[in-house]
């Protein structure tokens, strides 16, 4: 009996304990497999810059500039300056600013030289961030030169002169002489200083019997004059005849065919005639003659012996 | 050449280094820049080449923080992490065949669910079917039992 009454007391708290269990089983919640993230990283970051030199250093060659502009631009914005800066010739080349305008360091800078006081080139040097010290190369400080140039081409059709021999004299005497291109164009620059309230001759000839073609030019506030010259045999002294080129010097130009015929003139190597009779050996031919002083031509008529001259064309 | 090669070594070394400086709220975080860990915050004097780095930021019970940057290349960076406490939170609905979403991302059926969830304002939004029928804004801010039932 003890013992059916305890089964019986037993069987009274199992039936419990499994409807508890069963129904805890029910009640437990599931988990959500992630945590719930709302993504909204908070950071900030701050960063401190030093500061970077950069040195301009110059070297005077002309002129005595009162004062420098020394511009900066980034690479960043090269139309803005990030810096201007007036320096007197006494102060050192120098400017300090801070890293972070050079950022980042694969750009290209600018660095902008302007001697004031005269009309001086300016110096333009483009660097990149080496470091906390930048020193530019040496700014050469020149005047801006005074150019001439011009062409030469021939008077008789406007062509080209290639080669032509342009000599320029300054007042001071020096001479140089530089020749055209294949265009006939002709360019020279001086520093402007040895030249300032003075005058230049500028000459060619051409070979034959033609004057000098001198110019002078009278410098003003430019720095750029352009001068051309038109040489040779005029276009009216084409007309006359055909056109044969002395090939010896000294070859005498007599008033009749005979010879003993009075010389008129001696041609020089490369003189233009035109041919307007041939007499066997004997040309009757026309030269051209320009006076200095009045750029007139004027045409002599005369003879040569045909083995001292050829026809050329044109 | 030598002299030139022993005066060119400090210099190059000293281009482009960062000194940077590392700080979370609340300080004792793990920090792992580029993969590699560099030790717990704060963190100081740390020397770090510009350029791109991945910097993780971890702390037992708070969200961790993946921050991708181009380090510039200045004298100094501090860079300074908030990191976002996690909450359990329970969910309980007494509406049943809903299908409910939070943050527009994680999504459920579950009328009870439990979440660790990051400190911090939650949407909280609520389906039948594919028809939006209820939306409600949540801030957490401790450990919480959100309680759902339809207006």
């Amino acid at each position: 009996m003890e013992k059916s009454g305890h089964k019986n007391r037993y069987a009274g708290w199992i039936i419990p304990g499994i409807v508890i269990f069963f129904s805890g089983c029910a009640l437990t919640i599931p988990e959500y497999p992630q945590p719930i993230l709302l993504d909204e990283s908070s950071v900030s970051i701050e960063y401190t810059y030093g500061s970077v030199e950069i040195n301009a250093p110059i070297q005077i060659e002309e002129g005595q500039p009162t004062a420098f502009r020394l511009t900066l631009y980034s690479g960043r914005d090269t139309t803005k300056a990030i810096i201007e800066r007036i320096l007197m010739p006494e102060d050192r080349m120098a400017v300090t600013l801070p890293r972070s305008l050079f950022l980042p360091d694969t750009l290209i800078h600018k660095a902008v030289i302007e001697p004031l006081g005269g009309d001086y080139l300016t110096r333009i040097h483009h660097f990149s961030y080496t470091g906390p010290t930048i020193t530019l190369p040496i700014s050469r400080i020149r005047l801006r030169p005074v150019i001439i140039q011009g062409s030469i081409h021939q008077l008789r059709d406007g062509s080209p002169v290639s080669d032509a021999e342009v000599t320029v004299e300054t007042p001071r005497g020096q001479r140089t002489t530089i020749y055209s291109d294949s265009l006939g164009n002709y360019r020279y620059s001086f520093p402007a200083e040895i030249l300032k309230d003075s005058m230049v001759t500028l000459s060619t000839t051409l070979s034959g019997s033609y004057p000098v073609n001198a110019k002078q030019v009278r410098f003003t506030t430019s720095k750029n004059y352009t001068i051309n010259f038109l040489v040779g045999p005029s276009a009216r002294f084409y007309q006359l005849g055909a056109p044969y080129l002395v090939l010896d010097n000294l070859t005498p130009f007599r008033v009749g065919p005979e010879n003993g015929a009075k010389i008129q003139f001696l041609l020089p190597k490369d003189e233009t005639l035109m041919v307007t009779t041939v007499a066997g050996d004997r040309l009757k031919a026309f030269i051209e003659m320009k006076s200095e002083s009045s750029k007139k031509s004027q045409f002599q008529e005369g003879w040569v012996l045909s083995k001292h001259v050829k026809p050329i064309d044109l | 050449m030598k002299r030139l090669l022993i005066l060119l070594i400090p210099v190059s070394i000293g281009w482009g280094q960062v000194n940077v400086t590392i700080e979370t709220i609340p300080p004792g975080a793990v920090v792992t820049i580029d993969g590699s860990k560099v030790g717990e915050t704060p963190i100081n004097d740390l020397s770090l080449a510009s350029g791109f780095h991945v910097f993780r930021i971890t702390l037992d019970r708070y969200s961790p923080i993946r921050y991708e940057t181009h380090l510039l290349a200045a004298e100094k960076a501090t860079l300074r992490f908030r990191l976002k406490e996690r909450f359990k939170v329970k969910f309980i609905s007494e509406v049943p065949e809903y299908r409910y979403r939070f943050d527009n991302k994680y999504e459920w059926f579950q009328e009870k669910m439990k979440f660790e969830m990051e400190a911090g304002r939650h949407s909280l939004e609520i389906f039948k079917g594919d028809s939006l029928i209820d939306k409600k804004s949540i801030l957490i801010d401790q450990a919480t039992t959100i309680h759902y039932q339809l207006k």
